[in-house]
């Protein structure tokens, strides 16, 4: 899900890709997903946790889509977090349903902005 | 009605990574393929901890079975104890990874690290989550204690001559 999604928010929603991770990536089922990704995207495949929490925070992206285990601890640290897991049950697919996951991803940045003093 | 094996307890190494998470200065590096890494969310999630478990795991993926996971697991504990300089590692294997046999606490033995690192033997399909941190805590202290001062010999020796007879010198002249 995670090259889809992210040629999605490159494409539709005009975001930055700093890295794009996945757990497993077969390259010859996502060939025409990765083709679309801008030139140069970093790709990871499995995962030192501790190796990619020290890319991220180097980085210091305004979001961060990660899974449960990472996502408090990156919040503690200050940084906007998207629980993963939520575009595994909120259903996304489909022209009638894009609306939706575009706000999957807005509402996090909202919740920041009025959070903040 | 009793749900199957691991709906009310975890395997036995989630226990131990709740006694490394109750600790200070305890890393635990466990040889577990990545799925095993949801266990991070009962600290950060459940328990709404505000840092990740005191845990490095070696992440092996399907294509790692044809080749070095002992040594995927040795470099894990090495880069654990050069990133975290713990004061004690224990060391072991998910319930996924006992399957592929690699023996963690051999391979971490021969890393030949200057801390205390403690092997643990968790049986993932005989026992269950409350076990493992049992199981875990009592290998840390037998690892860590001092071995007990033993009886003074003199005492021990006073003890035996005053309960036997004298007549054991007799047969001994034979």
């Amino acid at each position: 899900m995670e090259v889809p999604i992210a040629r999605f928010l490159n494409r539709e929603l005009g975001m930055e890709l700093v890295e794009v991770g996945t757990p497993y990536l077969h390259r010859t089922h996502l060939a025409a997903e990765l083709a679309l990704l801008p030139e140069g995207t970093r790709i990871v495949e499995g995962q030192d946790v501790d190796r990619q929490l020290d890319r991220c925070r180097q980085a210091a992206p305004d979001l961060v889509v990660c899974g449960l285990g990472l996502a408090n601890p990156l919040e503690a640290e200050g940084m906007t977090t998207k629980w993963s897991i939520e575009l595994m049950f909120t259903p996304i697919q489909g022209y009638e349903q894009a609306g939706d996951l575009a706000e999957l991803f807005t509402r996090p940045l909202a919740r920041r902005q009025r959070l903040s003093v | 009605m009793q749900l199957t094996l691991w709906t009310y307890e975890g395997p036995p190494h989630v226990g131990a990574m709740r006694i490394a998470t109750a600790m200070e200065g305890l890393h635990y590096v466990l040889h577990a393929p990545q799925g095993d890494t949801y266990a991070d969310l009962l600290f950060t999630m459940i328990e709404r901890r505000d840092r990740r478990p005191p845990v490095t795991y070696t992440t092996f993926q399907a294509r790692d079975l044809g080749g070095d996971t002992a040594g995927l697991f040795q470099e894990a504990c090495r880069s654990a104890y050069e990133r975290f300089k713990p004061e004690a590692m224990i060391v072991g294997a998910s319930c996924t990874a006992e399957l592929i046999q690699d023996d963690p606490g051999g391979l971490a033995s021969r890393l030949g690290l200057p801390i205390p690192v403690i092997p643990l033997e968790l049986p993932a399909y005989q026992k269950k989550e409350n076990w493992g941190a049992g199981e875990t805590f009592y290998r840390l202290v037998r690892a860590l204690a001092r071995p007990a001062r033993p009886r003074p010999a003199s005492a021990a020796r006073a003890a035996i001559s005053s309960a036997r007879p004298r007549s054991a010198s007799a047969t001994a002249t034979m």
